[in-house]
């Protein structure tokens, strides 16, 4: 076993759409230890969640090597890559979009059970709702589809739903960027407790670099599809050094 | 709910009630004739309509009434079977090569632009010409033809589909690609096909009809609504009633189906459905009753 839980190496995707490519994500590479928690910020559009796609292998990379928890996953497929998805979970900007508008939550929560563990009917819809109570949700919850509830709510369902696995990594793509000041606060004590909880490691992307520095230990810094920089947060904060980076801090400073 | 969705919802329910009775109407045709509808009496032939013959006999004395009673069965079950393989074949087509993508799908969307290119009824012509008259064979060229379109329609849908974040998540919990095609992706791709295929009924009714008119569909002594129209078109001067009600029945038939293909299309349209579906459930939420 590796010492790292995500070891990224040299990945580059271009997009191309008729005449014109977009090189979203160019020669990144970036790791995440056991238990770690490492912050990616970067202006929209500069290839974040491109980035985690590529990471997650929901779309394949052009060149470059991904490993999780030791493991290659750029080449893998089939059940090799479900047997891996085991120890990687995503929570999205969009909450709703998260869950299918036809079931459920407790049965999107229950699927993704069933999916990852071996246990029976009843098993799962009692874990379903240990999930929901875990997430500060009650068994209510269970039974009401995505558009009945507010997007906070959602997305601490969807905490619930990618921490059900016990994933070793989950990967935060602005996870809190489509809720309102006080909500985001919710989730961010939530997601802390659940660090302090659970030996998982963090991959928290975001284009606010408060937030990434009241929350990560290192951070990388991404422009353009390139890594500028990266360093423990408190450097990066204290002694900028590529041009960008202080354009950002200076951002929060006098906003 | 607003009174227009109450006015959509309850035209819905009346149009089903509807094209249920004809349904009924057709499965107990052979009891509800009044007159054999195959028996030939030349003694009888070209009646107008009367007492004994409702809408009149035919050239051969063949009562109309009790043949398009009969001839419904055949038209309106082989159109809602053309529609139905055709939903299933476009469905399935336009799904996998939406979700895999690659030379399969460009090959059958090549296909489908080269049949999309010829006017549907032409095509269907020239394919039950190659395959001979009979209403197998009629069915078999509307399917032919008509599956492209559900093909197209259903892969643009499950190209956005596939990369909605509930699919990824559930690429994500480990969830096979059959599992994900079925519990995701074909569900919610599902509805606005369901909505085409409506609409299309009454369409396929005609084609069907029209088939049959130039000779290719149903054969004798198998009664259907455009062969009755073929066979009387000779005697439309001295017996018009041969000719008017086989077409009264296929206006009024098409006519129904089409408003109910709107009515469908109103009350499921997509952005609407779950909004009816939602004010529901959450109604049922609040006040307490359990949901399914
Ligand atoms: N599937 C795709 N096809 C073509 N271009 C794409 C695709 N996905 C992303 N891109 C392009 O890649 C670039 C990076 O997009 P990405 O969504 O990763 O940005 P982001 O950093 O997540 O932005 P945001 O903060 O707004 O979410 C954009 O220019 C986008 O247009
Ligand atoms: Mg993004």
């Amino acid at each position: 076993m590796s010492k790292y839980v995500l070891n990224v190496v040299n990945v580059s995707k271009t997009f191309s759409a008729h005449q014109s490519t977009v090189e979203a994500v160019k020669n990144v590479s970036l790791h995440v230890g056991a238990g770690e928690c490492v912050g990616l910020v970067g202006e929209s559009g500069c290839g974040k969640s491109t980035l985690a796609r590529l990471i997650t292998r929901l779309e394949p990379v052009d060149t470059g090597e991904i490993s999780l928890c030791g493991e290659k996953i750029s080449h893998l497929c089939g059940a090799a890559l479900r047997r891996a998805y085991r120890n990687v979970k995503m929570i999205f900007q969009d909450p709703r979009s998260s869950f299918d508008p036809r079931m459920t939550i407790g049965a999107s929560i229950r699927e993704a059970i069933k999916a990852s563990t071996a246990l029976s009917r009843r098993e799962r819809a009692a874990e379903s709702v240990r999930l929901l109570c875990e997430v500060g949700l009650d068994a209510s919850y269970d039974r009401v589809y995505p558009r009945q509830i507010s997007g906070g709510e959602c997305q601490r369902a969807a905490i619930a739903r990618a921490i059900g696995a016990k994933p070793r990594l989950l990967i935060c793509d602005e996870a809190t960027s489509a809720l309102d000041v006080s909500v985001q606060a919710q989730i961010l004590d939530l997601l802390r407790t659940l660090r302090r909880q659970q030996d998982m490691a963090f991959l928290f992307i975001s284009h606010d670099l408060a937030l990434v520095s009241s929350f990560c230990d290192r951070t990388y810094v991404m422009r353009g599809g390139e890594i500028v920089e990266h360093g423990p947060t408190g450097d990066i904060i204290a002694r900028p050094k590529h041009p960008y980076t202080q354009k950002l801090i200076g951002s929060i400073l006098a906003p | 709910m607003t009174r227009d969705k109450r006015f959509a919802r309850w035209r819905l329910i009346i149009l089903l009630a509807l094209a249920a009775l004809l349904g009924i109407l057709c499965l107990l045709a052979p009891r509800l004739v009044p007159n054999d509808p195959y028996k030939v009496d030349l003694l009888q032939a070209k009646q107008p309509p009367g007492a004994q013959f409702p809408f009149g006999t035919d050239g051969f004395g063949r009562c109309v009434f009790s043949r398009i009673l009969v001839g419904a069965r055949v038209s309106i079950f082989s159109a809602l079977a053309v529609v139905g393989i055709t939903l299933v074949i476009g469905c399935v087509i336009g799904t996998l090569c939406g979700y895999f993508g690659g030379a399969v799908d460009t090959v059958f969307m090549r296909l489908v632009d080269i049949f999309l290119a010829f006017p549907g009824m032409v095509l269907a012509l020239a394919v039950a010409g190659m395959l001979g008259t009979g209403l197998g064979n009629a069915v078999i060229a509307l399917v032919a033809t008509g599956w492209p379109q559900y093909a197209r329609l259903a892969r643009s849908f499950v190209l956005t589909l596939r990369e909605e974040n509930f699919v990824y998540a559930a690429r994500l919990n480990g969830q096979s690609t059959w599992s994900i095609l079925l519990r995701h992706i074909l569900p919610n791709a599902l509805r606005p096909l369901i909505v085409t295929a409506s609409l299309s009924i009454g369409g396929t009714i005609l084609g069907l009809s029209g088939l049959s008119f130039l000779g290719l569909g149903a054969q004798p002594p198998a009664v259907e609504w455009g062969s009755m129209l073929s066979d009387g078109r000779g005697l439309m001067q001295q017996a018009p009633w041969i000719v008017f009600y086989p077409g009264l029945a296929i206006f009024i038939t098409v006519v129904l189906f089409n408003l109910l293909g709107d009515s469908v299309r109103d009350v499921l349209d997509p952005a609407d459905a779950f909004h009816i579906f939602r004010k529901v459930k959450a109604l049922r939420h609040r006040k307490g009753i359990p949901t399914l």
